[in-house]
């Protein structure tokens, strides 16, 4: 028998078993029972499906009692409330008269903290407890309008909404909201009044530009939200919600565009998220691993960002923003790889110098995986790669070191990596400093005390800057990782073994998808329109279709032609 | 398996990395000893006649939509005979991994790492493309990608650095040694042909679309042969008939006379690099044809299985036929022309004659999935 | 499966972590900036004499020798390669090699191990220059003079330059081995001698010159033994054939003044070589045509540039037909090897004529007849508009 614990039908089967074996026993109890044995082996069998019947009927029980409704009487929904939630020193239960309902007792629940509590205190209690502000034909009207009436007709809060449901209104609370309970009436209104300290909005530290908006996404979703809202007025852009993670219950939106985002996509992230079932989210790269296309893969293929504007233009192009309650990291999707090369900067400055600086990422990304492997290419393996003149200085740089290439490498590798590592953990004013004398003083010093060749400070000193130009950090991290093993392999290969790995390398990268589309998309497979944003960036007046594959087919196109600027015809 | 698609493009790019590395360095050498300075008209009256065969392949798939040439050898033939067919282009494609394979090791062993063992070079190459062939089609077909730039880019680079010590003379006078010798040389280039005609059965059922397939298959082999037969101009042009005769690889003695300025001087390193990919492609595409004629021949399920023991076969394939270089391009001479030239000849033809006997030329259209569902 | 990951892993790790083969350092390694081949023909000995370069250290002496000359002998120069070893504390690389020296008994021996050596071993460029010595290759490995610290080094861009007098040939590695198979072609080496030169600054005998290298001509092979030396003046006619001589000076007599010259630099200069062949005796044409700028006039004229420039042109071409013919009776009539190239072009051209006359060509090639057609075309003076006025002596009003 197999289990498949939760589902319906397998409780059903249970039943049906259960009442088989009754039946059966009632059977056997009229024809004559064959022997001892065979009644011992009923009763053990008829005890074990006891023992699954009892525990499914824990967790019906369970659910049954979690969709059972407010109750009626006050007093319940109190001690309900706090068997739940507890009493905390933070979590508030008041209770108040309603005076122009005959003085019927009403009970709020409310989390000091992250609700307003002035505005319960002059938008809730004060018209509710003031006689004079309700209408005097309130009196005896039927149970379940009560509520319904003092929503419309009371209460001064904007956001209101009923619930029966005990599980929607313990949300309510831990989420912020002020639950109003009255007496004799079992539905619950939710009141929002949610307030909570955050940050304000500041440029991203990660992501500056020179020329460009400074502001960034904070820490509360609905702050987020309007910096998108006040850049895309569409009537097409929805945000669509989800509750992800058991205990956490985080607040995770869907932004995108209605006509423009694609269908099959958008149904693919929807159901990706739905699968999730996990305890917490407590960033977006939680839900970035648990969604993505390969997971054990090095590389990173869901982009993510601080910026706003790099969001927006997400979404103009199509595809879609995810965006996670307290972080502002906001993670785009379907992402292509071509995607992490790509800065916002690009598009505010001239085409050409964007051009320009995207050829540079391309050499810097290129020269940091593979430098290293160069310098033991050349000075351990093929000697006759480089310039007479050339070879000569690095022999005679490393003639008295006593490392072979390979170790020193890997030692000057090593500890700038843990340099790199020590000044994060360092504060702020005092790491980059630390950082920046700390590997020039070590660097000077081996070479001065000849453990390592002049020549090797240099190149890895080069693969650290050229790290630093990749715009996406995890693009950037993944790229330090690769280096190593690169390293290895031309260690033990020469060109051979670093071209071996060099083509696994690409070879894994080309498996790569993002939601179902191809992660090269729009190199590999080619696309021409969407070229014009890959290896150089085409002035705005010539991007007339939106790139990739992520957008709705009917929706190509998003600038009207010949919008270059010249000057009059003046005949 | 036959859900995998290719579109029109990857496909063209496949068969130009399947015909190219191999094609400038051992055939070159290979016909350069036959025939001296006219390897080049040679190769391309071996390539001609090589655009037609393939021709008949593709039309032969069209005509038997998404079956692989096992497959539809068998309606035409009968499940015994088909096996047959399978088994022997299992051999063959094995074989031809060896070769391929080769091509890349040997550049390496005797050119740069000249001390390491010949087996171990061997098994990680080997495991390079069962990773490539572990990954799929798809992505083998985007590698070619990369593969074409890189055939692009090195010829463009030796025809500028060749460009000092290109003497137009040492090609006069044309057809030196007859125009028939020259065609019976052609003969070695089937070592090349054969790799595409025959991988084309395998890959042309993966088509997406079968608009203009036809002309397309055509038209692949056409380029390819192009960008070959533009380096045994050259290396005449350079090195000369006589001195090509020399070598092992001639193309790797091509780049070792070409100085591209000062401070390049080594254009081996650079021929090496762009080499790899299209070498890779070649490769993965001879163990993957080699896996799926296994497969269809025994019915086998499970990918992984084939793959591992596929790997070990090769490895043991490829080191015996180049441990000793001699011996390789001895065998490229003869057998492997001839019987390269026998099968990729015969078997098309023989299948065309057979479905003509029978009638089943009856045109069918090629099921063409929906766009977006398309592999690549 | 886990289990079969890590052996598989095991193995590879295995394999890579204790080193690899053909790792070897930089610092490690002889670089060879020169070397000489010779032979000692009584005891059938080759000897190969190798100039190293010296990395300088970090502490740089300078008056110490940057470069270490070693000898050693052995049955092949392959032989005699390794047992540099015995004497070497570095390992003997190839890669950075400019200059192969071939002595002279080696070249009157065979030169065929020399090209075999250096075309078998992969880590030899193919554009090291090569070149035959007159007398002992060894003699010259060891001499510093001269621009570069590495003389090596220095050869390297002496042979790049060398197209500017042109009266020396280009051979690498490359053209030699690519002359030497082919069945209609015959090479032609540049030789080097020992010029005497400048008195080295600070040397204790003022007396005492320093002995310079330089080119000097070629050296005439017939298959694979030297035949015989060409003067620089005979080389060049072999340039021009050769369309080697881009840049040469010529030097005629100026008009009206037999004792003074006029210097004249050509320019793209092509030579056209035609054949014919009738009834199995071949007949060549060369036609050589080019620009040519006047550089330098040592007298003063009465005459128009106009008229300058017809009897400066006149005279050059008249030049450079004297030193092809000068070229053409050494080579053809006294060494009989066919350096010019006649053969390839008479196969070019006429194949199937040359198909029945290719065994008898070594005996045929001295009795061809050549005539010399020389079209040079004088374009200017450069940057001047008159030519050399002495106007206080009237001439040249």
């Amino acid at each position: 028998m197999i289990w498949r614990s939760g589902e319906l039908s397998h409780r059903i089967l249970l039943y049906d078993r259960w009442n088989l074996l009754v039946e059966k026993q009632g059977n056997s109890a009229e024809n004559a029972p064959k022997g001892m044995d065979s009644q011992l082996e009923n009763l053990r069998s008829l005890s074990c499906h006891a023992q699954e019947v009892a525990q499914d009927m824990e967790s019906i029980v369970y659910s049954l009692q979690n969709s059972q409704s407010v109750f009626l009487g006050i007093e319940q929904n109190e001690n309900f409330v706090k068997n739940k939630i507890g009493e905390g020193f933070d979590v508030k239960y008041h209770r108040f008269v309603i005076e122009a309902l005959d003085n019927r007792q009403a009970l709020i629940i409310y989390i000091e903290g992250i609700v307003d509590v002035k505005a319960i205190g002059e938008l809730l209690l004060s018209p509710l407890m003031q006689r004079n502000k309700m209408p005097q034909a309130v009196g005896a009207a039927e149970k379940p309008g009560i509520i319904s009436m003092l929503s419309s007709a009371g209460i001064s809060i904007a956001t209101v909404k009923e619930s029966q449901n005990w599980t929607e209104t313990c949300d309510a609370i831990m989420e912020g909201n002020c639950v109003l309970f009255v007496d004799q009436c079992d539905t619950a209104l939710l009141l929002s009044v949610r307030q909570q300290e955050g940050r304000a909005v500041e440029e991203p530290a990660t992501e500056s530009e020179a020329r460009g908006p400074r502001d960034g996404f904070t820490e509360k979703i609905q702050t987020n939200t309007a910096l998108i809202r006040s850049r895309i007025k569409d009537h097409g852009l929805r945000f669509e919600e989800f509750k992800i993670g058991e205990r956490t219950k985080t607040l995770v939106v869907l932004a995108y565009i209605e006509r423009l985002v694609s269908k099959s996509i958008l149904n693919e992230v929807r159901t990706r998220l739905n699968r999730i079932k996990v305890d917490g989210i407590l960033g977006s790269s939680y839900i970035e691993e648990l969604i993505e296309d390969s997971p054990y893969s090095i590389f990173p293929q869901i982009d993510h960002t601080e910026r706003p504007d790099k969001a927006s233009a997400a979404i103009l192009e199509g595809r879609i923003v995810l965006m996670v309650d307290t972080t502002p990291f906001a993670l785009i999707i379907p992402t292509v790889f071509w995607n992490f090369l790509q800065s916002a900067g690009d598009y505010y400055e001239r085409y050409f110098i964007g051009t320009f600086l995207r050829w540079i990422r391309f050499i810097a990304l290129f020269t940091s995986a593979s430098v290293s492997s160069f310098y033991i290419m050349t000075t351990s393996f093929h000697q006759e790669m480089i310039p007479t003149k050339l070879a000569l200085q690095i022999a005679a740089g490393r003639a008295d070191v006593p490392f072979p290439a390979v170790l020193e490498v890997l030692l000057m590798e090593i500890l700038f990596e843990i340099i790199r590592e020590a000044g994060l953990r360092l504060p702020k004013a005092i790491g980059q400093s630390v950082t920046f004398v700390g590997s020039i003083i070590i660097g000077q010093a081996a070479v001065q005390a000849d453990l390592v060749g002049p020549a090797l400070i240099i190149v890895v000193a080069v693969a650290a800057i050229c790290n630093f130009a990749i715009p996406s950090y995890s693009l950037a991290n993944a790229v330090r990782l690769i280096r190593f093993p690169l390293l290895l392999v031309t260690a033990a290969f020469g060109i051979f073994g670093y071209l071996v790995g060099l083509t696994a390398m690409v070879l894994h990268l080309l498996s790569l998808r993002s939601f179902g589309e191809s992660f090269w998309t729009p190199l590999i497979p080619f696309e021409k329109s969407g070229m014009k944003d890959v290896f150089m960036r085409a002035p705005m007046w010539r991007m007339l279709t939106r790139p990739g594959l992520s957008h709705s087919e009917d929706n190509a196109s998003r600038q009207a032609r010949g919008q270059k600027p010249e000057p009059p015809d003046n005949g | 398996m036959m859900n995998v698609k290719v579109s029109r493009t990857m496909y063209f790019i496949m068969i130009i990395n399947i015909l190219w590395d191999k094609a400038i360095g051992a055939t070159a050498s290979v016909t350069a000893r036959a025939i001296g300075p006219d390897t080049w008209i040679s190769m391309s009256f071996g390539f001609g006649a090589g655009a037609f065969i393939i021709l008949i392949v593709a039309y032969l798939g069209s005509k038997f939509p998404e079956k692989t040439i096992i497959k539809y050898s068998e309606e035409l033939w009968g499940k015994l005979l088909s096996k047959i067919v399978g088994i022997i282009l299992a051999v063959f494609f094995i074989v031809a991994y060896g070769v391929c394979a080769n091509v890349l090791i040997l550049h390496a062993k005797e050119y740069f790492l000249v001390e390491t063992p010949f087996v171990l070079l061997c098994l990680i190459f080997t495991l390079l493309c069962m990773y490539a062939v572990y990954l799929g089609i798809e992505v083998i077909a985007r590698y070619a990608f990369f593969g074409a730039v890189s055939i692009l880019l090195m010829t463009m680079l030796m025809a500028m650095g060749s460009n000092d010590e290109f003497h137009l003379n040492y090609l006069l006078p044309l057809m030196d040694r007859g125009f028939w010798p020259d065609i019976a040389a052609s003969v070695y280039s089937f070592g090349d042909i054969a790799l595409a005609v025959l991988a084309a059965g395998f890959l042309y059922p993966m088509l997406d679309s079968s608009k203009k397939s036809l002309s397309l298959s055509f038209w692949a082999m056409i380029a390819g042969g192009v960008a070959v037969i533009i380096w045994p101009v050259i290396e005449t042009g350079v090195l000369g008939g006589d001195m090509m005769q020399r070598y092992v690889f001639c193309c790797m003695e091509q780049a070792r006379a070409t100085e591209l300025s000062r401070f390049f001087p080594r254009f081996e390193l650079i021929m090496i690099v762009l080499f790899n990919a299209g070498c890779v492609v070649q490769s993965s595409i001879m163990f993957y044809c080699a896996k799926l004629a296994i497969r269809e021949v025994t019915g086998i399920k499970k990918d992984v299985y084939v793959i591992i023991s596929l790997a070990v076969i090769l490895t043991g394939v490829t080191y015996f036929i180049g441990v000793d270089n001699n011996n390789y391009s001895g065998f490229l001479a003869y057998p492997w022309a001839q019987a390269c030239a026998a099968l990729s000849i015969g078997l098309p033809f023989l299948l065309l004659v057979t479905a003509l006997a029978r009638g089943k030329l009856k045109s069918k259209k090629l099921l063409c999935p929906p766009k977006n569902q398309s592999g690549c | 499966m886990k289990k079969i990951a890590a052996v598989v892993l095991i193995i590879i790790n295995a394999m890579l972590l204790p080193g690899c083969w053909d790792m070897r350092e930089i610092n490690d390694l002889g670089m060879v900036m020169a070397v000489g081949i010779d032979k000692d023909v009584a005891a059938n000995l080759y000897i190969v004499t190798v100039q190293i370069a010296k990395p300088a250290s970090g502490d740089g002496d300078k008056k110490s020798e940057h470069i270490w000359v070693v000898s050693a002998e052995g049955k092949t120069i392959f032989d005699a390669v390794r047992n540099l070893a015995l004497l070497s504390s570095k390992r003997i690389m190839w890669a950075h090699n400019n200059l192969i020296i071939i002595g002279e008994s080696v070249a009157r021996d065979s030169i065929i191990p020399v090209i075999d050596y250096f075309t078998h071993n992969p880590e030899v460029r193919m554009e090291t220059f090569v070149v035959a010595a007159k007398g002992d290759a060894k003699q010259y490995l060891s001499s510093t003079s001269g621009l570069e610290e590495i003389p090596g080094l220095g050869f390297r861009d002496m042979y790049r330059y060398e197209f500017l007098t042109g009266k020396s040939v280009q051979s690498n590695v490359l053209r030699v081995a690519r002359r030497y198979f082919s069945d209609d072609r015959q090479i032609a080496i540049a030789a080097i001698d020992f010029e005497k030169g400048v008195i080295k600054p600070g040397a204790e005998h003022p007396e005492s010159e320093a002995k310079m290298i330089k080119l000097a001509g070629a050296a005439v092979f017939n298959d694979d033994k030297l035949v015989g030396w060409l003067t620089p003046e005979q080389t060049r006619g072999l340039a021009w054939l050769r369309n080697e001589a881009k840049a040469a000076v010529v030097t005629v007599r100026a008009p009206g003044n037999e004792n003074r010259s006029v210097s004249v630099e050509t320019h793209n200069v092509k030579a056209k070589i035609e054949t014919e062949v009738h009834e199995g005796i071949p007949a060549v044409t060369i036609i050589l045509s080019g620009d040519a700028h006047i550089d330098e006039e040592d007298s003063a004229t009465n005459l128009s540039m106009e008229e300058f420039k017809e009897i400066i042109d006149q005279l050059v071409e008249a030049e450079i037909a004297a030193e092809i013919k000068l070229t053409l009776d050494k080579v053809q009539k006294e060494y009989k090897s066919d350096v010019l190239d006649f053969g390839r072009t008479i196969h070019a051209q006429h194949k199937e004529e040359w198909n029945k006359i290719r065994d008898q060509w070594p005996a045929l090639f001295p009795k061809v007849p050549v005539k010399i057609v020389v079209n040079i075309e004088i374009r200017s003076s450069t940057t001047l508009q008159q030519p050399m006025k002495d106007l206080k002596r009237g001439i040249g009003q």
